[in-house]
């Protein structure tokens, strides 16, 4: 279940959401998909779900354009919450599950055992339920009919750390079980986390398409040299050009990789009796390629 | 990931009845189990039955019942003024018990216009004079009612009427029978029985366009407002779920007006005894056209109202942008009672209306009342509403599916158009 896209395009009247984007990101992999509010990441979530159909160019899983995929085998967590309140949350998930082809009786089998795996109360209505226990809900209808590609926008908004948990563990379960992923969220850490692939869009350009390790490729000079002290040492850090905390610990000190040496940048801690207690080489955070790359952008 | 053709093509999801029937599972559900929904069911119940009872309570000691006023004309008044002798026959009437007469004094043609129209059930037209009357008992064609036993009293009473006019020595001869002839006169238009029955079902029509077809259009707004729609689209096709809340609702409402229905005819058959006053002189086609005019009005409408709701964003828009559907409602109603008053006539506008699909259920219902309308009349005044309406739904569903998350916004029949034409 790879998904391609092919000079993808959609204009709203004169604004142009996604812009010329081509991607080819591989199945049973996860996949995330980033961009700052209003990149065009849900308007190619849309089209990659068959929602929206493109202005110019094609998208495609597996070479099947997007709008003839069988929705049987597609699970898809919109960005906002939208369930029918009035339902008790196992006809919910059951409905859902039975209108993605199966039977009566395996989806009340799936809704009982997913409302019991998300902790859902399943004889309550749903619009008795907080948002956070909705956002459950609407992930369990997306999930319990087992999909092949699962599309997931924003999963973790409006969920507690409890229930960010409970995701994160499905998401692993997903992944372990071979279905693609295609994740969209703002909370960069979890997206290192959990995706072996990125496709980064911003103004409604693609920016990097690939593997996470490609993405700090483009970016050697976000690597830093970081040394650990066990006292502060001022003169150290007017001794090395660029060497400061990056944070409020007075403690750590980075600074850009190919700005020294390690031997320079010891022999320096050495000249300043400063106490080392570490030195490592530590790679940039997704939030800083981000930053990068939109700034770029 | 995809179906297939035989050539390896991918071809998009084949619409499911199997979909189409769950999203009207659950819309029908979800309404019935609403109290709203049994609240209204229950008091349109009583207030149906209550309608058809209180009159009847409240006439109930009236001796309405048993007055009979006829229309009649009296020609050739040799033997004195029209109003004495009315005044002679109805005394005589009086005195012969049964039902109490009372005879208006028209002109003759009046008499037959108005039996004609249906105005009257009975005319009297009395020619010659008193001592020796012909009397002329005109009845509306195929009328249910016994004139025989009006017959024998007013033959009666004009014999009575003519001794009175008559010195006692000549009363053997004018004692000869008197020829009391009773002809039927071409009706044009619903019988009365008929008009009533037709003008409550065109009540009903009415309604349903008006109150099932805003729940319609309602239903597909708050889908969007509520967001479900988009995780609907991605797993249903939007014809199926256009059409299965077309159902779904449908069938809702249509419960609830069987509710209302069976209250009115329980009400009615403990207040009479039977229905067959109420149903005597109803053609039986009009009574089997009524099912199919009611599901043909709801669909077609709801098809309609799915058009017009696709750039609607709010629910307080919803009535605005499904006005022209009210007004094409309104424009049939009215059509529609200039034909089902007794002895009214179908002009040739209305005629040509009754095969505009969005006219032809109420039409059509108000043609068979007044008479017999081809089968292949019927016949187009089935299928063009149906056709339309399947016409109607397959060109909502794209751009029900393209505005899933963010409709244009606006209303009326230009948003609607420029939504259609938009592409997905």
């Amino acid at each position: 279940m790879g998904l391609t896209a092919e000079h993808l395009t959609r204009r709203f009247g004169d604004l142009t959401a996604v812009d010329d984007v081509s991607f080819d990101l591989p199945s049973g992999e996860v996949i995330g998909l980033l961009g700052p509010n209003g990149a065009g990441k849900s308007t190619t979530i849309r089209m990659a779900m068959g929602l929206l159909a493109p202005d110019g160019g094609a998208i495609a899983w597996d070479g099947v354009p997007a709008a003839l995929v069988d929705r049987r085998l597609v699970g898809y967590l919109p960005e906002q919450i939208g369930v029918y309140e009035r339902m008790t949350v196992a006809d919910h998930i059951a409905f859902f599950v039975e209108l993605h082809g199966r039977s009566r009786k395996d989806a009340l089998a799936a809704a009982a055992r997913w409302a019991d795996k998300l902790e859902l109360p399943a004889a309550s209505s749903v619009g008795a339920l907080s948002k956070g226990n909705q956002q459950r809900v609407q992930l369990a209808s997306s999930l319990a009919h087992e999909p092949e590609l699962v599309v997931l926008d924003e999963p973790f908004s409006g969920l507690d750390p409890i229930g960010q948990a409970v995701v994160e563990d499905l998401m692993t379960e997903l992944a372990a079980r071979g279905a693609t992923l295609l994740l969209s969220s703002h909370d960069l850490e979890r997206v290192e986390r959990f995706c072996s692939y990125v496709a980064l869009i911003s103004g409604g350009r693609l920016r990097y398409d690939g593997p996470v390790g490609g993405l700090r490729d483009r970016h050697p000079q976000l690597r830093r040299r970081r040394l650990e002290l066990a006292e502060p040492c001022p003169g150290l850090e007017r001794a090395v050009p660029g060497l400061a905390p990056p944070g409020d610990d007075p403690l750590v000190l980075e600074v850009a990789l190919d700005a020294v040496e390690p031997e320079g940048l010891l022999r320096a801690a050495l000249d300043h009796h400063a106490r080392v207690v570490g030195l490592a080489v530590v790679e940039p955070t997704m939030r800083e390629l981000f930053v990068r790359e939109v700034q770029a952008a | 990931m995809s179906r297939a053709d035989a050539n390896g093509t991918a071809t998009r999801m084949p619409l499911s009845w199997a979909r189409t029937w769950l999203i009207a599972r659950r819309e029908l559900r979800e309404r019935v189990a609403q109290k709203a929904y049994r609240v209204v069911a229950i008091v349109g119940a009583v207030l149906v039955a209550a309608a058809v009872i209180v009159p009847t309570l409240i006439d109930g000691g009236d001796d309405a019942a048993e007055r009979l006023v006829v229309p009649a004309a009296f020609v050739d008044l040799s033997a004195g003024d029209a109003r004495t002798r009315a005044d002679a026959l109805e005394a005589a009437a009086r005195d012969l018990g049964g039902e109490r007469l009372e005879i208006e004094v028209v002109a003759e043609r009046t008499v037959r216009d108005r039996v004609k129209a249906g105005d009257d059930d009975l005319g009297l037209v009395v020619r010659g004079p008193a001592e020796r009357p012909r009397l002329g008992l005109l009845q509306r064609e195929n009328s249910s009612t016994d004139v025989a036993p009006l017959a024998a009293v007013l033959q009666r009473a004009a014999i009575t009427a003519r001794l009175d006019q008559v010195a006692p020595e000549d009363r053997a001869q004018v004692l000869a029978p008197v020829d009391v002839q009773v002809r039927e006169v071409p009706s044009t238009g619903p019988t009365p029985a008929a008009a009533g029955v037709v003008f409550a079902m065109t009540l009903v029509l009415y309604v349903i366009g008006l109150l099932l077809i805003t729940s319609f259009a309602n239903s597909i707004v708050s889908d969007r407002a509520g967001r479900i729609v988009e995780r609907l689209l991605t797993a249903a096709r939007p014809e199926e779920h256009l059409a299965g809340k077309l159902i779904g609702l449908g069938v809702a409402g249509f419960l609830q007006l069987g509710v209302w229905m069976v209250a009115g005819i329980a009400a009615a058959l403990a207040v009479s005894g039977d229905l067959k006053d109420t149903f005597t002189g109803v053609p039986l086609e009009m009574l089997v056209w009524f099912p199919v005019a009611m599901v043909l009005t709801y669909v077609l409408y709801a098809a309609l109202a799915a058009v017009l709701v696709i750039p609607v964003r709010k629910i307080e828009d919803v009535g605005g942008a499904v006005a022209l559907g009210t007004m094409l409602q309104i424009g049939g109603y009215i059509a529609t009672t200039t034909i089902v008053a007794p002895g009214s006539t179908v002009s040739s506008l209305v005629h040509a209306l009754s095969f505009v699909p969005f006219f032809s259920p109420l039409l059509m219902l108000g043609r068979l009342a007044g008479g017999d309308v081809p089968a292949w009349e019927l016949a187009i005044g089935f299928a063009g509403p149906l056709l339309l309406a399947v016409i109607l739904l397959r060109l909502a569903a794209p751009a029900y599916a393209r505005y899933a998350i963010d409709a244009p916004g606006g209303k009326g029949v230009g948003a609607a158009l420029a939504a259609l034409r938009a592409r997905g």
